[in-house]
């Protein structure tokens, strides 16, 4: 069996450009990754209000969702996190941190994100300076509106059950 | 005509010899759609659970087809890649066997997906004991999710994947008509970088955010 011919030219262009484009992805990789990101706060002064929580029993936490308003599936997230809280009974604030919009939400967009509070991240903060990604994230905070978890998209029953024991803990913790 | 003068044609057909079809050839096409249609099938499904399922239908399923499509066009580019490798050894094998075998070991990662999912409903003893076999981070639990690219993409390294990468090293093997070593490392290797791009990707489209 022979085994002389060689790799043509084009043969080693396609492995150099499959070899350069597997580090070229492994540096930008390592960069994203040590890159330093700032804590996200609640108070953030880039963070504009569109509609401010009703004054109240001070919950233990809040819980932003982050949502683009073209996005069904934020809307779902938010959707289950509402209906986590009504079950749970847990003294969670639910807001809406509105994410990658440009322009400043409708009243009609506000009004149909049936949250107790709503932010516009006019600035792209989330993203840009705090390093999130994924829509439908929740972002916990405590009462001074300093960041304390982030829970993953309620996308499904799993998710939302997980997110169920955090809320269960609270609201054990709450109560005592 | 290779670099060396020798017709591409005279080289030694190795796959002709060694690499037998996985079917009759009247029911390769067949094959190929019926497991096109179980990936559909799986996608619809894990669509529908990672909360498309407020999304229409209609996008549902074009999603899973895209998806179906695109497994086909992973087993088409890297049927390509070890025929590529083998031929630059003065090797020739059969894309459309080589292809067909790969469709069909796929079936393995068919398998790992449906059990992946028999698991997240069965917590418990179920989910501990089908761990073995598709991963042990590749079940999502109640105490955390897929969080990081690391787990999204070496989570599922369990019995059917080592399955999958015996049997893709077997069938080159037999083409081949080599020993094990070669085949193996070269499975392994794009098995690798494969993991490789898929946890650096997922890695670039989270930042810092938890996935599911």
């Amino acid at each position: 069996m022979s085994s002389v011919r060689r790799v043509s030219f084009a043969e080693w262009l396609a492995w150099g450009l499959v070899a350069a484009a597997l580090v070229a992805l492994g540096a930008l990789w390592h960069f994203d990754r040590t890159r330093v990101w700032e804590s996200p706060r609640w108070d953030d002064a880039a963070l504009i209000p569109l509609r401010l929580a009703e004054p109240g029993r001070a919950p233990i936490e809040t819980w932003a969702v982050a949502v683009n308003p073209l996005c069904e599936h934020c809307r779902a997230s938010l959707a289950r996190g509402l209906a986590l809280r009504r079950a749970a009974r847990v003294p969670v604030r639910l807001a809406v941190l509105v994410v990658d919009t440009r322009r400043r939400p409708s009243p009609a967009t506000v009004e149909a994100l049936g949250a107790d509070e709503l932010r516009w991240d006019s600035t792209g903060t989330w993203r840009r300076r705090w390093g999130h990604r994924v829509y439908g994230e929740l972002l916990c905070f405590d009462r001074a509106g300093s960041y304390l978890r982030t829970l993953a998209p309620l996308a499904d029953s799993i998710a939302a059950r997980r997110a169920l024991r955090i809320a269960a803990a609270l609201s054990h913790e709450g109560g005592s | 005509m290779s670099d060396v003068g020798v017709p591409i044609a005279a080289l030694p057909a190795a796959g002709e010899r060694g690499l037998p079809r996985a079917f009759r050839r009247p029911w390769s096409p067949l094959w190929i759609a019926f497991v096109s249609w179980q990936w559909w099938d799986e996608l619809v499904r894990r669509f529908a659970n990672a909360g498309a399922a407020d999304l229409p239908e209609k996008g549902i399923r074009i999603a899973a087809a895209l998806g179906a499509a695109g497994h086909l066009a992973g087993n088409a580019v890297e049927a390509l890649f070890y025929l590529s490798f083998w031929q630059a050894r003065g090797i020739r094998l059969s894309f459309a066997r080589l292809f067909e075998w790969l469709v069909t070991i796929s079936v393995v990662d068919l398998a790992a997906s449906w059990l992946t999912r028999v698991a997240e409903n069965h917590p418990g003893w179920v989910a501990g004991a089908l761990e073995v076999f598709v991963g042990l981070g590749a079940v999502r639990g109640e105490e955390q999710g897929i969080g990081s690219g690391f787990r999204a993409a070496f989570g599922s390294v369990g019995l059917l994947c080592l399955a999958r990468m015996v049997a893709t090293a077997a069938i080159q093997r037999r083409g081949a008509g080599r020993g094990w070593t070669a085949p193996l490392a070269l499975t392994l290797t794009v098995w690798l970088l494969g993991r490789l791009v898929s946890w650096w990707s997922t890695d670039l489209f989270r930042g810092v955010s938890p996935l599911p």
